[in-house]
């Protein structure tokens, strides 16, 4: 057979216009929803967020993570490739000068303004509520995984056993069945009445005190005036996901 | 020009009975290991929160894009006028079927809960390639199905229309599976405007193997005629396919490579990923892509049955390895939380996560492939899908 | 030879219909329950948060109603929550379980939501 330059060209043309064609207009759908936001710099205002001081975090303390696990009713699976993480501490160390000590943080999920995993659920079972906190729909969650793969953060996890509701901690909060993703939410059922999450408690309860919760307040001397100061940075700013949670002290 | 003939298969002997028995037995083990996953947990699997997608994804990526591929060959002859390959038009409209069928089989049932099937209709998030391709590969399988009625009855300006339209759709369809990983823009392994087109590219390449396999086995089986000519016009096709495969390859990485912020996963990939290195160069790029395509090109062994047929298979099984290394390598690299630092946690943060295909998932792929085969072998005895010969006509 | 497989799959598609009542029949076992009907029994007197008979045929849809408002909208009204439940119908394998055996479905909320097969112990422990 001899593929003659005509044909040759008019199969790479179909092809080229089918390939262009997809990822262009889906693509275009992302940019024009954040073309009709209004351009302005309060899309926080009365959201939560999160601001966590450093230097008053401990590199061995652990109180946070206890709490959140014994509040949510975090299954252990005694397997760390397939335990659940809505909290945990992570330890870092600058990477090209030299650091004496380790340092550490609480990394969670950061309730990002442009969430990745939000935009990639196919059932819209990750959204976004009013108040900015971004919440898994587990009576909607199909298991795909996705938003597993899209986090920047790695703040998801899937639950991979079955999980008895019999044994759990806490009566008021249900434990998520096998086959869902599930991650922090900021304990969203104690802050609809009233209440810090349970890891914000626990901080200053037993820990160092670093962690500050509340809304993007204009009149507030809370988070908002912290992170006016400049000093706060979120983690992967660059990716433009605008998350809420901030650090001091990095 | 001779109008080819189509048959049915007389499918009474001891040997269609065999191997309708073990393409069905095969077949059935998808949705067994599929119950096992599910009614034991994914632990069973080798995935994990560090690597959630494994092997099935693999399997479903690889799949579409041999749909995709062989449906493009089976529109060769009404689009792209080579009406030499009109005899396998209706056979590879028919794979490209049983494929999209399995690829999908592979994805609902690697979900967490197979049983919500139903709610990625119900719900539709536009920005989720998930959710659009809910929907393109739902249209695929419904126009590939008319195409082949259309072939059926012989409607010509209709059927060449609907095979532009579906090959058309085919290209969307792997474009958006491309675009999956594509737009993961957290991974500097999976973001890329090259995943789509380099995944065609791939699609095609490993479509005409499968066809080439499929052609030779099926009419050696039923002891019909095949010209040797037509088989050495698809290999000749299907070393073109591969240097664009390569091309995308190497513009890609080169790519890549040149940013210093990617030099971590760059040479993770390329030099010190341990298996994964050895799979790329040696299993994808040795054995999958360039070998074959030596063969297919070379005049002496090019025209050589046996020569083809193994370049074939390598291609074909070379092709896995390439959806391998798209899909793995990018989740088993850390997550840079901050850039400029070395992290640790309970979560693995900033370690390489492991990723060992598990057993019952190896089951899992084998039954795709049998349900493929399987639905192809009953498939040709219930309608006329093969030609009584194929002869290699010369164009006018 | 084609009568007899037009038959066949008659007969075929037919059982394939009727598979929900084979099923149900064979695990719930239709015969044994189709004379006593449940009586659900309930510990504490009082009044619901809703009428009885409205209750008993719309519990299911207040539920999901609730389910979607307090998940997706976050609007939390205590007297309505799940969790509310358990408070009066204490025991689930007499309450709830009782009537859902008999009419063969398994709600599946109990996988995920805490509701202690025989009473609230667990949960007064808790405090």
């Amino acid at each position: 057979m001899s593929v003659d330059r005509r044909d040759f060209l008019k199969l790479g043309i179909t092809l080229a216009a089918g390939t262009m064609v997809g990822p262009a207009g889906f693509a275009l759908s992302n940019v024009s929803s954040h073309a009709n936001k209004t351009n302005s710099n309060d899309s926080l205002i009365n959201k939560w967020g999160m601001v966590i001081d450093i230097d008053k975090c401990a590199p061995n303390c652990n109180s946070c993570v206890d709490a959140c696990r014994k509040e949510n009713n975090i299954p252990d699976f005694s397997n760390p490739e397939l335990d659940i993480h809505w909290i945990r501490k992570v330890k870092f160390k600058q990477k090209h000068v030299p650091e004496p000590t380790e340092r550490s943080l609480p990394a969670m999920c950061f309730h990002c303004e442009d969430p990745p995993c939000a935009h990639v659920c196919p059932v819209e079972a990750t959204f976004i509520r009013k108040d900015g906190i971004v919440l898994v729909d587990k009576h909607r969650c199909i298991g795909c995984r996705y938003c597993m793969v899209a986090c920047p953060y790695k703040a998801r996890s899937f639950v991979s056993k079955h999980v008895n509701p019999e044994n759990a901690n806490n009566p008021d909060v249900p434990v998520r069945m096998h086959g869902v993703v599930e991650k922090c939410n900021f304990c969203v059922h104690r802050i609809d009445v009233g209440k810090d999450p349970a890891c914000v408690e626990a901080c200053h309860a037993n820990g160092g005190g670093g962690m500050q919760f509340g809304k993007f307040n204009q009149n507030d001397n809370g988070i908002l005036k912290v992170v006016r100061g400049g000093k706060a940075q979120q983690l992967r700013a660059d990716l433009g996901t605008n998350p809420k949670v901030y650090y001091v002290g990095i | 020009m001779a109008k080819t003939k189509y048959t049915k298969i007389d499918g009474s002997s001891k040997e269609y009975w065999g191997l309708f028995g073990i393409t069905g037995f095969l077949a059935l083990l998808a949705p067994l290991s599929a119950l096992y996953i599910f009614v034991n947990g994914h632990h069973v699997t080798g995935m994990t929160n560090q690597v959630p997608w494994g092997l099935p994804i693999v399997m479903a990526v690889y799949l579409i894009g041999a749909s995709a591929g062989s449906l493009v060959l089976s529109a060769m002859s009404s689009v792209f006028g080579k009406k030499e390959f009109k005899p396998f038009s209706r056979m590879a409209a028919l794979l490209a079927i049983l494929l999209i069928i399995a690829a999908l089989m592979a994805i609902i049932l690697d979900w967490g809960r197979p049983d919500r099937l139903m709610l990625p209709f119900f719900y539709f998030q536009p920005r989720s390639m998930f959710s659009l391709n809910a929907i393109l590969y739902s249209a695929y399988v419904g126009l590939c199905g008319i195409y082949l009625w259309a072939m059926f009855n012989d409607k010509g300006k209709l059927e060449k229309l609907l095979g532009i339209s579906a090959v058309f759709l085919a290209v969307l369809v792997h474009s958006g599976t491309g675009a999956i990983f594509g737009f993961v823009y957290v991974r500097e392994l999976y973001n890329s405007p090259l995943l789509s087109p380099a995944f065609i590219a791939a699609a095609l390449s490993s479509g005409t193997a499968m066809m080439i396999i499929m052609i030779h086995g099926t009419f050696k089986l039923t002891g019909r005629h095949v010209d040797a000519k037509l088989i050495y016009s698809l290999a000749k096709l299907m070393g073109i396919f591969i240097i664009v495969v390569l091309y995308f390859i190497f513009v890609e990485n080169l790519t890549r490579a040149y940013a210093p912020k990617n030099y971590e996963a760059v040479s993770f990939l390329l030099f010190n990923g341990g298996k994964y290195t050895n799979l790329f160069w040696v299993g994808l790029l040795g054995l999958g892509l360039i070998i074959p395509m030596s063969i297919v090109l070379n005049p002496k062994t090019g025209k050589s049955t046996l020569f083809v047929l193994i370049a074939a298979w390598m291609q074909l099984i070379g092709v896995v390895i390439e959806r391998y290394i798209i899909v793995i390598p990018p989740q088993v690299l850390p997550l840079e939380l901050f850039p400029d630092k070395q992290i640790t946690s309970t979560f693995l943060d900033g370690q390489i996560a492991s990723y060992n295909i598990s057993f019952v998932e190896i089951c899992y792929s084998i039954g795709l492939i049998g349900v493929v085969l399987f639905g192809f072998i009953v498939c040709i005895k219930l309608w006329p899908m093969l030609p009584t010969e194929a002869h290699y006509q010369e164009l006018d | 030879m084609s009568k007899f497989t037009g038959v066949v799959a008659v007969i075929l598609f037919f059982i394939l219909l009727s598979f929900p009542f084979i099923y149900n029949s064979l695990t719930v076992g239709v015969l044994n329950s189709v004379s006593a009907t449940p009586q659900p029994k309930l510990e504490k007197q009082g009044k619901c948060i809703r009428d009885t008979d409205w209750m008993r045929h719309n519990h299911m849809n207040l539920l999901k109603h609730t389910r979607e408002n307090t998940v997706r909208n976050g609007v939390r009204v205590t007297m309505d929550s799940i969790n509310n439940c358990r408070s009066c119908h204490s025991n689930r394998k007499e309450f709830c379980d009782s009537c859902h055996t008999y009419v063969g479905i398994k709600p599946e909320c109990w996988n995920c939501h805490i509701y202690p097969l025989h009473g609230n112990d667990k949960i007064k422990n808790h405090g």
